[in-house]
């Protein structure tokens, strides 16, 4: 059995460097503009906090609506160890930083966890959104942050390569946590968690661990970030911002973290392309996604991942079509596969994740009961 | 000495008494069946046991060790594991990970051997493997592995908790109504289950039932409680023909 699971690893590590070669390849050419690949990076790194709130949101089951307040914790000690180191374009040290960053959104995380997962549910979404505000005031009051100012010089060393790697390997390292043991017993908290502590499931050391490690990566897409934009402001890491992440997480499809890159590259490129239209781009922009939720309340890719294995399915189905070429950078929105419930799991002997919304999908039944569920 | 021996326990929800100096025991390997009204105290006992609540007066002594924690998870790892009377599955899990999470407590490899596919997590998911297939095929669940728990139908989702449970590795195992919702045939199969289990895996079972076919028909003794407090403690025989039992819960036979 793991010598198929291996192999399956390795094609998809080869299917992400491929996917890099060709984005590498037209970016380094000039094919296309200065302005849209700092726009990609810009959707890496959204894209890594999309995913990271996935994991605390979508695969634990906890609302947190101060995604951004652990990215801006993140940012501020990233950008201030480069500040005091004072090298520009050295990387080792950027990537010291990041992981610094990491780490005191992950410290600030369990910090709040702590206190904040005797509370369930909404007063948990309370509680987080609370801590996104109180950072903000704490880094605006703080002199070493700017004390009100912008923060300013940091060296812009963020480039895509990094972004799309450092979200290669988020997504490695979740997707690997949540097939794992723990992170069985971390779907079994989303799923009841009184029936996961009367299994023996520590149940707080769990969601402590997967919550501190999405600040964790949101700390690094924070630092990322701190390196793209050159510039801080507290305001910017505000509820809107994590109100945006919890957005990209619910498009994307609750659980599927794959649909969260989708849906972060999707709704980050939305403004940007219809900047023409001036006045009505909001407008648009809404629209889309309350047409997005009535027809696909389970997000663009419900629970499933884009995968070699998902590929393969459309494969056999095809027969012999061209490989598509869009890994898990790749924007393309896949149609819905009806994986039979039985089959999915078996074939690789790891499960698919479902949200409550999919689980009726694989048998016949009728839509509209689906729909409903679907809107809870 | 009695595997679990529940001393004098009392519970107050404020001015009501919910489980009133309620003492008992448990056998190894044997099965007790708890039964009475509803709202007699039944499941309350169970969550006492299980740590749910914490006792105001009392004492729950398992093998010899007196249980204090303040987490169901801790009364788990010390073997005692308990189903629910509305089925608490996870419904979006494959059955066979259902099983699994029985696994999570039991010493196991780290969150980084996990994360980075080490050695122990090959050796260990392997192991994990077999021992929930073996599980399963006890219950004949074996062939729905790699089913959504929430697609099985009722009768198997029931067996599914009773599977997930003994995962635990409990030495007492806390059915709270496994026959709930069953038909007389399903029940009877249920009986002869719960019969094997104890039998296999050589632990001792406490149910909270209703259905006095199965209660008699398998508990080697039966506890009654009423308003919270033991009526009556014996074999089956005994109670069957216990006035004050008949009076408080059986019902006379016409």
């Amino acid at each position: 059995m793991p010598k198929t699971k291996v192999k399956s690893y390795g094609i998809n590590l080869a299917i992400a460097a491929v996917v890099y070669l060709i984005i590498h390849m037209i970016f380094s050419n000039g094919m296309v503009s200065r302005t849209f690949v700092d726009l990609f990076t810009l959707c890496t790194i959204f894209s890594i906090a999309a995913v990271s709130l996935n994991l605390s949101t979508g695969l634990l089951g906890e609302l947190c609506l101060g995604h951004a307040g652990f990215m801006s914790v993140g940012a501020y000690t990233s950008a201030l160890i480069t500040l005091s180191i004072d090298s520009p374009g050295n990387t080792p040290i950027l990537f010291v930083s990041l992981i610094a960053g990491g780490l005191t959104a992950a410290l600030s995380g369990i910090v709040v966890g702590i206190p904040a997962f005797r509370l369930r549910g909404d007063y948990l979404a309370i509680t987080t959104l609370a801590f996104g505000e109180i950072v903000k005031v704490v880094m605006r009051s703080m002199k070493i942050t700017g004390g009100g100012q912008p923060l300013t010089g940091i060296s812009l060393d963020t480039t895509y390569t990094m972004g799309y790697w450092v979200l290669i390997i988020t997504i490695i390292i979740i997707y690997t946590l949540i097939r794992s043991s723990h992170g069985r017993a971390i779907l079994s908290i989303r799923e009841d968690d009184i029936a996961s502590e009367a299994c023996g499931v520590a149940v707080t050391r769990y969601k402590l661990i997967a919550f501190s490690l999405s600040a964790f990566f949101a700390g690094v897409a924070g630092g990322l970030y701190a390196h793209y934009q050159g510039v801080l402001e507290p305001s910017f890491f505000d509820y809107n911002q994590s109100i945006s992440f919890m957005v990209m997480v619910v498009l994307g499809g609750i659980g599927s973290l794959t649909g969260s890159v989708i849906s972060a590259f999707f709704l980050t490129l939305l403004p940007e392309i219809l900047r023409g239209l001036a006045v009505y781009r909001t407008l648009i922009y809404s629209t889309v996604l309350i047409l997005l939720m009535l027809y696909r309340p389970e997000g663009l890719l419900g629970q499933k991942e884009i995968s070699q294995r998902f590929f393969g399915n459309i494969f056999r189905r095809v027969r012999e079509g061209p490989p598509p070429s869009s890994g898990v950078g790749g924007s393309s929105v896949i149609p819905q596969e009806n994986i039979p419930v039985s089959g999915s799991a078996e074939r690789n002997g790891d499960s698919t994740l479902r949200e409550r919304t999919g689980t009726s999908s694989g048998t016949p039944e009728e839509p509209l009961e689906r729909k409903w569920k679907g809107r809870r | 000495m009695a595997l679990l021996e529940v001393k004098n326990l009392t519970l107050r929800f404020g001015g009501l008494i919910a489980v009133n100096d309620v003492s008992f025991s448990v056998e190894d390997k044997s099965i007790t069946g708890l039964i009475g009204q509803n709202g007699a105290g039944k499941t309350t006992i169970f969550n006492l046991l299980t740590h749910v609540y914490q006792p105001n007066e009392g004492t729950v002594i398992l093998d010899g060790e007196v249980m204090k924690g303040k987490k169901p998870h801790q009364a788990v790892a010390r073997g005692l594991t308990r189903t629910f009377q509305n089925i608490r599955l996870f419904r979006n899990m494959p059955v066979i990970d259902n099983v699994k999470v029985g696994f999570v407590y039991q010493g196991q490899y780290s969150v980084p051997s996990g994360v980075f596919r080490l050695p122990p997590y090959w050796r260990e998911e392997k192991e994990m493997q077999e021992k929930a297939m073996e599980l399963l095929q006890v219950f004949d669940l074996d062939r729905y592995a790699s089913h959504y728990a929430g697609n099985l139908p009722y009768g198997q989702q029931r067996q599914l908790e009773i599977c997930r449970a003994l995962a635990t590795n409990p030495r007492v195992l806390l059915l709270d109504e496994p026959a709930a919702g069953m038909n007389p045939s399903e029940t009877e199969s249920l009986m002869e289950r719960i019969d094997k289990v104890r039998e296999r895996f050589a632990i001792a079972i406490l149910l909270i039932e209703h259905d006095m076919k199965l209660v008699m028909g398998i508990c080697d003794k039966v506890v009654v409680l009423n308003y919270g407090c033991v009526i009556a403690e014996g074999c089956p025989e005994k109670i069957r023909s216990d006035e004050e039992v008949i009076n408080a819960y059986l019902g006379c036979e016409v």
